[in-house]
């Protein structure tokens, strides 16, 4: 251990105090003779301190996880209720109350979800902020543009929803058939054609349905705390999953939404395409849950 | 020399004699429980007889069975640690099972380590809490289970009282059980068979983004399946008074029944899709003719027109569904509805779909 250079997960482990005994010992006999790993533990331990700030408030109770898992947990079961109390009591109901059953259920969620993707946004502008002052030291100026890089634009373009093509019918004459969302398959067949994902940009919309406001904002804040930590950690299998899955569903969104739109009153319609909001919050929750996870190193 | 050379033969045979017997009287292990020369990692802890019992497993296959014991047993494979964390009190209401591969590992609350095979064996009356990123799951013969896999197939069979996994890319099966039911998934199929509710209010609810969920014998007055793409299979009589929802946007829904089948109708395709079905619908509110196929195309196209009560609606003939009007050309979005009773409508069936079609098979 006194010939090679500490790496840089030892030295975590090393602040940590994750490492055994013996190990530590050495690690600390090898420090104590190594102007670079002396060096490289500061720095080690700069990155450490600036994450135990970052984190403080979730640190600050006793199973961070727990407290993380909870907050998106909570925001999951709130718009669940919403959905829920949508498609199930819609029968017999007025459409005014199946709407106003949905913004009534919309308060805290998604601002919940969006403080914490703030809280990782300031995290990871916090890394760029350290990684551009190490590296890029004597240029002062481009420092302040790494940090405060202007932000994305948002894509304008407008995206209009794909169309719902009609499917060559096997048999001359059938009906019904003439429509089907990307990615709907034969039973059995699950692991299929894959549809591509399109993402769902933010461009000017005709008509904001009622709740749906709330979907995409939870949607938005779910997407930037897996974009900041998430997705590599899972494995490239379930990865590929993930990515499938997300891109049938935002397929489905822009199918029901368009026929929605079209007709706002049509409470089925509308309950598909909040169902379905519902299912890629569900699965991106899970995901995020995961970067979480691996991000604590739990 | 041949005397001394048959005399040791005859002592080394006197000598292993007791060793061959007591190693044929030793009680074999059952059947399908691991040797426990597998699983060199071993502790136990007294447990009450409905403990909670939980595990985080990063990588690895988790096997949870139920005993009639009030303990609390875990065996894991490798090198590694393994520790039963329990409050200070005997017998313990909650064990936290902590694994490692690292055999230094200090394992405290919350961690989630790895191991190849880690085997809980917990009293039947436990509740079981497994999370796992990759690896299968089986549960068996336990109170309860909470299972939430990231990727890895679940198991679960013979649980009492509730049952809830949820599951990102794998498959789930759940059999042979009572209680509640929840199972979510996202690209893995879903198997429920043979489950019956164990106290009044119990639910079944299967969800799924594109894995295909299949419901078979599910005893449960409300039952709730849905599915973006995946296609949902309902297989069994209908609970007097019971609640059957099944929504899909784009897969098939198809439910086969007994043809004595009693139920309240309620069908809708929003944009397009079949109702097919083999059962005579007496309608109260649409005025399809009797006698026109029911289906998509033999529908009336929405709005509907002013309903005529007490038609019946036969059942689709041969070769007719997904057949409409001849030649008429598709429409962009021609929803459809079916809304009437069979029998005395002893249960409710509500199906919709955006895009998929609409089945009511006679078993």
């Amino acid at each position: 251990m006194t010939d090679r250079h500490l790496d840089e997960g030892t030295l975590q482990a090393y602040i940590d105090g994750e490492l055994s005994q013996t190990h530590a010992a050495a690690a600390a006999a090898h420090l104590a003779a190594c102007e670079a790993c002396s060096a490289a533990l500061a720095e080690v331990e700069d990155e450490s301190s600036f994450f135990a700030t970052a984190f403080a408030p979730d640190e600050a109770v006793s199973v961070p996880t727990a407290a993380l898992r909870a907050r998106l947990n909570a925001a999951v079961a709130q718009l669940d209720n919403a959905a829920e109390s949508g498609q199930r009591h819609s029968q017999g109901r007025t459409f005014g109350g199946f709407l106003a059953s949905f913004s009534g259920l919309f308060t805290f969620t998604p601002r919940a979800a969006a403080a914490f993707a703030t809280l990782l946004v300031a995290v990871a502008a916090g890394i760029i902020y350290f990684s551009s002052q190490r590296s890029q030291q004597p240029q002062g100026s481009s420092q302040i543009a790494q940090v405060n890089p202007a932000p994305a634009p948002e894509s304008k373009e407008v995206q209009t929803p794909p169309e719902i093509t009609p499917v060559a019918s096997p048999e001359p004459g059938k009906v019904g058939k003439a429509a089907q969302v990307a990615g709907s398959k034969p039973r059995g067949a699950n692991h299929s054609a894959e549809p591509k994902r399109q993402p769902l940009t933010h461009a000017p919309k005709a008509e904001e349905l009622p709740g749906e406001k709330e979907y995409q904002t939870a949607i938005a804040s779910l997407e930037k705390t897996i974009k900041f930590g998430g997705e590599q950690s899972l494995r490239p299998t379930v990865r590929a999953d993930y990515e499938r899955n997300l891109a049938l569903l935002d397929s489905a969104i822009q199918q029901t939404r368009q026929v929605a739109a079209q007709n706002p009153k049509d409470k089925d319609a509308v309950g598909f395409l909040m169902a379905t909001y519902q299912s890629k919050v569900e699965l991106l929750s899970r995901v995020a849950d995961q970067a979480q996870v691996a991000a604590l190193g739990r | 020399m041949k005397f001394s050379l048959l005399t040791l033969l005859f002592a080394l045979a006197l000598a292993c004699a007791p060793r061959a017997a007591a190693q044929q009287q030793r009680p074999s292990p059952a059947k399908d429980e691991p040797a426990a020369e597998e699983f060199p990692l071993e502790r136990r802890a007294e447990a009450e007889a409905r403990a909670v019992v939980s595990l985080c497993v990063n990588e690895g296959d988790v096997i949870v069975r139920g005993w009639d014991r009030n303990e609390v047993r875990a065996r894991a494979e490798g090198e590694g640690t393994l520790r039963l964390l329990t409050p200070n009190v005997r017998p313990a209401p909650r064990v936290e099972v902590l694994v490692s591969e690292d055999k230094e590992a200090d394992l405290n609350a919350g961690h989630c380590g790895s191991n190849e095979t880690v085997e809980l064996t917990v009293p039947r009356g436990a509740t079981v809490e497994v999370e796992s990123r990759t690896g299968h799951v089986e549960v068996a013969d336990v109170a309860e289970a909470r299972v939430k896999v990231l990727s890895g197939d679940v198991e679960v069979r013979r649980v009492a009282r509730a049952v809830q996994v949820s599951c990102l890319s794998g498959d789930v099966s759940v059999s042979d059980s009572t209680g509640s039911v929840r199972i979510n998934t996202v690209s893995g199929d879903v198997e429920a068979r043979n489950l019956r509710t164990s106290a009044a209010g119990d639910d079944f609810e299967a969800k799924s983004v594109s894995g295909d969920v299949t419901i078979e014998g599910v005893a449960h007055g409300s039952v709730t399946g849905s599915s973006t793409s995946g296609s949902l299979l309902y297989t069994g009589p209908l609970a007097r008074g019971g609640s059957y929802d099944f929504r899909t946007i784009s897969g098939e829904v198809t439910m086969e029944l007994p043809a004595d089948a009693s139920f309240n109708l309620h069908a809708k395709v929003v944009v397009s899709g079949e109702i097919v079905t083999d059962f005579p619908v007496k309608t109260a509110g649409t005025s399809a003719p009797a006698g026109a196929p029911v289906n998509t195309a033999g529908m009336p196209p929405a709005p509907p027109t002013p309903p005529v009560p007490g038609v019946e609606v036969p059942p689709t003939p041969p070769g007719h569904a997904g057949k409409g009007p001849k030649g008429k050309a598709p429409r962009e979005q021609e929803s459809a509805r079916l809304d009437g009773t069979v029998g005395t409508g002893d249960a409710v069936i509500n199906l919709s779909s955006f895009s998929g079609s609409l089945h009511l098979v006679k078993r």
